[in-house]
């Protein structure tokens, strides 16, 4: 009788563990998505402050400036109209109004000026 | 036995429950993964909107752009005034002829920062009869954004509509 008791508690136990490791290793790939995904969407964030503020300096007109903290880990790169973000997994990317964008330096973690010279949009560290 | 028999079924019953609880978690963290990279992506577009609307509201560059050929190399940016909020009755006459030719739809959108959406834009008079627009317009049902600006032509208080999509 003991022994049946055992016999049944221990298959049950089985499928319990079974499932436990199942679940480890959905929560697992589920964590891996979900951290994937918040990189990507802060890679985004960067490119899309960046672009606003070169967008909105090219659109002042020169003369015109903006400061802001380039996030740690972060680059910045311009292929033509498109500001590239590249920091962990992901690349982040944002439209340009202009071309006409000269990345000088910008260094993770500083603050980096945007700069409107003569309908160049210039960034360099603050 | 009967004791054992209660302990079992109590644990595959909690078992079953255990399983329905974490898939409906696990289903909702999806749902609302998803729902959060849609609402990035709408944010996204509403902002590459609103940016590529504060552009046609510039002269673009070369300022002077509706006298010549347009090309990705020769159109820096693109705009539609001659100075602050008026439109220049030349460009509108010129994004005429350029309308209708996929080239110059592909360097006028990718100039206006939209390479990877889809544009449309319009002046129209303030009781809505359409002066000149470019590209084709949204089709039915697509989650469009649509921004108005107002600005003057000859005179005459108009509206700048765009809209982006993808």
């Amino acid at each position: 009788m003991r022994a049946q008791i055992s016999f049944e508690f221990f298959i049950a136990f089985f499928f319990l563990l079974l499932f436990f490791i199942l679940s480890f290793i959905i929560y697992q790939d589920e964590m891996q998505f979900a951290n994937l995904f918040m990189s990507a969407v802060e890679a985004q964030s960067v490119a899309s402050d960046f672009s606003r503020a070169i967008n909105g300096v090219y659109q002042c007109g020169s003369g015109c400036s903006y400061k802001l903290q380039l996030k740690d880990g972060y680059y910045l790169a311009v292929r033509r109209r498109v500001l590239e973000v590249s920091g962990g997994p992901h690349v982040g990317q944002a439209s340009l109004v202009s071309d006409n964008v000269n990345i000088q330096s910008a260094t993770p973690g500083r603050y980096v000026t945007v700069i409107n010279n003569k309908g160049v949009v210039e960034l360099h560290d603050a | 036995m009967r004791r054992g028999q209660i302990i079992t079924i109590d644990i595959l019953t909690a078992f079953a429950v255990f399983i329905l609880i974490a898939d409906a978690s696990i289903l909702l963290w999806e749902y609302e993964l998803t729902k959060a990279g849609d609402s990035q992506n709408r944010n996204i577009m509403e902002e590459v909107a609103r940016a590529a609307s504060n552009q046609l509201m510039t002269p673009g560059e070369p300022s002077d752009w509706q006298l010549t050929d347009i090309n990705s190399s020769s159109l820096h940016s693109f705009g539609l005034t001659s100075s602050s909020n008026v439109i220049e009755w030349s460009k509108i006459q010129r994004i005429g002829q350029l309308n209708g030719n996929q080239g110059n739809y592909t360097v006028v959108k990718s100039a206006l920062g939209l390479n990877s959406w889809e544009v449309w834009f319009g002046v129209l008079y303030e009781n809505g009869t359409m002066i000149q627009s470019f590209g084709s317009q949204p089709p039915t049902g697509s989650s469009a954004v649509s921004i108005d600006r107002k600005a003057m032509l000859n005179s005459s208080p108009v509206t700048v509509r765009l809209e982006v999509w993808r």
